[in-house]
């Protein structure tokens, strides 16, 4: 039934017996038209995968005694059956990941040396860019996306984090919704998304270029509110002040022996870290006044509020973690 | 001081509650308070900035306007730090006090003016309020020719005093911009 549903005419048999790259061309073929073929609910890819798995992560079966995904089922099949199962069930298994956004196997989907969904994986980028299967590259384009941010929220890159959660497309002047609702064309789309990495990757090779530490590049790109694409002498400078009153007065000091949840911490411990917290609010003002132009930083911005967080932070003791470096 | 921390916090209502509590929106509704022309207002377009173009404002739009379910849906999604989402939802709360208060405002004006006009007329109308405000009601809306129409058959009806349907009765139109063309015109209209 699901040949049927799925693959009428698509000659799946002959496929089956495929091997290496025509194999996964055909595929890819495959996934990209189910990618593009739309139901009532969505594309045709979920669909099939809704067929074997659950919409978790890691293909978990949706029903456990499905015949098809059992030793015992499968052995009631001939052999032309299970070479064919077993090529529906790669083709599934990729509509699954890249519909619903998951990280995939590079190497058994596309044939890369490198199993790196980062935009300095420059046979992923070139492939992203080049190939004929837009809309799996788009869905992979995604799936990047998604694993940076995840990337940088871990390392508390909070402009990074929340530009490629937000990001926009200044051609089309629309947001990068999901890859299926999306007026961007799939080429653009891809671009966009990988554009936006690389400028950011490229920010940070620079940084390390300069000697920056990760903190201090952080706090740069926090003053802006947003990751710009150079470094500014002056933001610089402001940074490094802050850097310096914050590696002096506030590092490691709201660490506590008994870790407790902030409602139930004594008073007198919120009032101390309240207190340190305003004494940096006035360091971020005087710092203002002293190397950046009105408009920079106003209080209850989004800036003002990166380095608040960040401040916080330091004090928790998340500081020059030069070893995790992004 | 509110958590910036996801953990600590059950819901994504959970924590908006916290956020109508803290410091940040507290003193961004002293300044929506303030005055217009005082140092610390703060502009709607300065707002909207806060909202900028992204996931949350496009769900915004679609929620029109309502906060809850935005928070909500961006909670849901879970890409967007903290700090961004209390930045956007407090521009977003701001808005709905603004909505809320400068449509307030309006109908407080609107009411005061409606006042105004009912004092002048009643005069007019015999002292009456009730057809005054019918009156006022009645021409909302109407061109020139159909509120001059109107005032005739009123003077007919003996609602309102011959000798105030000209001079008296254009002013009070003709001051709160209900009549905007000149005396000798309303003249040449109303018998």
């Amino acid at each position: 039934m699901i040949e049927k549903k799925y693959f009428r005419g698509a000659g799946l048999d002959k496929a089956s017996r495929l091997e290496g790259d025509e194999r996964r061309a055909y595929r890819l073929a495959q996934v990209e038209r189910l990618l593009t073929k739309k139901g009532a609910g969505g594309p045709w890819a979920i669909y099939l995968s809704d067929e074997f798995w659950k919409a978790d992560e890691g293909r978990k079966p949706m029903y456990e005694d499905d015949p098809l995904m059992t030793m015992a089922g499968q052995q009631t099949l001939t052999d032309e059956e299970i070479a064919r199962l077993r090529l529906i069930l790669e083709i599934a298994g990729l509509c699954h990941d890249l519909s619903l956004h998951f990280t995939f196997d590079l190497k058994e989907a596309f044939g890369f040396r490198k199993n790196d969904f980062w935009v300095s994986n420059k046979q992923l980028v070139e492939w992203l860019t080049t190939t004929e299967y837009e809309h799996v590259a788009m869905h992979t384009a995604y799936i990047m996306k998604k694993h940076a941010i995840s990337v940088y929220e871990l390392g508390h890159y909070l402009p990074a984090q929340d530009e490629m959660a937000e990001l926009y497309s200044e051609k089309y002047r629309q947001r990068l919704g999901y890859p299926d609702n999306t007026e961007i064309p799939p080429r653009d789309y891809v671009n966009t998304i990988v554009d936006s990495l690389a400028q950011i990757e490229r920010h940070w090779q620079r940084g390390r270029k300069l000697k920056l530490r990760p903190d201090l590049v952080i706090l740069h790109d926090e003053i802006y509110g947003v990751v710009p694409r150079q470094f500014d002498k002056v933001v610089l400078a402001a940074a490094q002040e802050l850097f310096d009153y914050m590696d002096r007065e506030l590092y490691g000091r709201f660490v506590t022996k008994d870790f407790k949840p902030w409602d139930e911490q004594p008073e007198s411990f919120k009032q101390f870290v309240s207190e340190a917290l305003d004494r940096f609010a006035d360091k971020v003002r005087e710092m203002r006044s002293k190397y950046l132009a009105k408009g920079w930083i106003a209080d209850g911005s989004l800036a003002f509020a990166y380095l608040m967080e960040h401040a916080q932070r330091c004090g928790h003791g998340w500081w020059r973690e030069e070893d995790d470096a992004l | 001081m509110m958590s910036n921390n996801r953990a600590d916090y059950s819901s994504a209502s959970e924590w908006l509650s916290a956020l109508r509590q803290d410091g940040l929106w507290l003193s961004q509704l002293q300044r929506l308070q303030a005055p217009a022309d005082s140092s610390i207002s703060v502009s709607r377009e300065e707002i909207m900035q806060q909202i900028g173009h992204g996931d949350t404002f496009h769900l915004w739009n679609i929620c029109q306007h309502k906060v809850e379910p935005v928070v909500e849906e961006v909670w849901e999604i879970a890409e967007l730090s903290l700090i961004k989402l209390k930045i956007q939802t407090i521009g977003m709360l701001s808005i709905e006090w603004l909505d809320q208060h400068e449509n307030g405002g309006l109908s407080v004006e609107t009411e005061e003016k409606s006042s105004a006009i009912i004092d002048r007329l009643k005069p007019i109308f015999y002292g009456s309020e009730q057809e005054a405000r019918a009156f006022l009601e009645s021409i909302q809306g109407m061109k020139p020719t159909q509120i001059t129409d109107k005032v005739n058959q009123l003077v007919d009806e003996k609602k309102v005093s011959d000798l105030s349907s000209h001079r008296d009765l254009w002013k009070v139109l003709h001051d709160f911009d209900l009549y905007k063309r000149t005396e000798a015109n309303w003249n040449m209209q109303v018998k």
